[in-house]
């Protein structure tokens, strides 16, 4: 991946599809079930805004060609989100159903662009994982 | 250390211990106190304030204290800032003006008043807007208040495009054109020359930074 930007159709398409993309992630994710059980009910209520922050930063890292963004983010959420009770392992679930649903949702040459950041995401996740949780 | 420094660091202190305690009361004495001692404000701005807001983010991060307790305390800081108002607003001042604000949906502001307050006791006209502004109409503030250098918090990078943008209208109106764009904020002090992608001039990472940067962007052509 480089430092530049994804292309200005890219970005304005993601940006206007956030809040289509942020629904599909989170019915995945409620679907899924078992994902939500470790912080319950309170998780299923701030679930959307985490995800829509999340892609909020996804295109603002895209818009200014700057991964290394997410990178600090990531370890911003490390911290944080297990305090909200989300482990990192939760976290790069997520991050793999996000990359699912923009393959989903866009072009594949429009998804290219916007995956090899997600991609970006996913590898920084796993270097996050406490001691024990798998990879996989 | 010298007499003023260890007065500042056992203030800090008790101050931090009065918002942990929600003890509005002491806090707001304790920074009273500071005046009546006659410590410098710019002083009680970086050595309070700003350490202040910084420890208790990170007892915020770390799950110690809840968002509730922070934004009690962030209240409790703007009040206290207040006491100091008379002493920041008063002398001459150099003609030169700056305009500060933070982009639409950006929340955090405080550590914006703080370099807003601290480049007003040196002197500058300066006119702070606070959090969440608007941004469509910000080309005709600048107009209207004739700043000479604007400032702009973005703590969070999911705010980033929209000071981007901002930059980018300011830059693109004539009547605008001279006019120096200051970036800060949490999220570019985190990843280095972030600044530059958004088409700001420059950068500072504290109160005391945005005061130098202010005086040497000003001398740029």
């Amino acid at each position: 991946m480089t430092d530049m930007p994804p292309s200005e159709l890219v970005l304005t398409l993601f940006r206007r599809r956030i809040p289509t993309v942020t629904d599909t992630v989170v019915s995945r994710i409620v679907e899924g079930n078992d994902d939500l059980s470790a912080s319950g009910e309170r998780e299923i209520e701030i679930l959307p805004a985490g995800i829509k922050m999340t892609l909020e930063m996804l295109y603002n890292a895209m818009s200014v060609g700057e991964p290394s963004i997410l990178d600090e983010q990531l370890e911003w959420a490390a911290l944080r989100l297990p305090v909200d009770g989300v482990t990192p392992k939760q976290i790069l679930a997520r991050f793999r159903i996000i990359r699912e649903v923009i393959l989903e949702e866009f072009q594949p040459e429009q998804s290219r662009e916007i995956v090899s950041y997600v991609d970006w995401m996913i590898e920084k996740q796993k270097n996050l994982l406490h001691p024990g949780e798998s990879r996989e | 250390m010298n007499n003023i420094d260890r007065d500042i660091d056992k203030i800090q202190r008790d101050y931090l211990q009065a918002l942990l305690k929600k003890d509005r009361k002491t806090a707001m004495a304790l920074i009273e106190h500071t005046v009546t001692l006659g410590l410098p404000p710019m002083d009680i701005y970086i050595s309070i304030f700003q350490k202040t807001q910084y420890q208790l983010g990170d007892m915020w991060m770390n799950g110690e204290i809840s968002v509730a307790h922070e934004h009690f305390a962030t209240a409790v800081t703007l009040s206290a800032m207040g006491v100091l108002a008379p002493h920041i607003f008063q002398g001459r001042t150099k003609g030169k003006r700056f305009l500060a604000f933070c982009v639409s949906r950006e929340l955090h502001d405080i550590g914006l008043r703080m370099v807003t307050d601290c480049l007003a006791l040196n002197g500058w006209d300066t006119i702070y807007l606070g959090a969440n502004i608007p941004t469509a109409k910000i080309g005709d503030v600048i107009k209207e208040f004739k700043a000479d250098c604007i400032g702009i918090s973005v703590t969070m990078a999911n705010h980033l495009d929209e000071a981007k943008r901002v930059i980018s209208a300011v830059k693109a109106t004539p009547e605008n054109s001279h006019v120096k764009i200051i970036a800060g904020g949490y999220v570019f002090n985190m990843v280095k020359d972030l600044w530059k992608k958004i088409g700001a001039h420059a950068c500072a990472k504290d109160a005391r930074e945005a005061l130098e940067i202010a005086e040497k962007v000003m001398e740029q052509p």
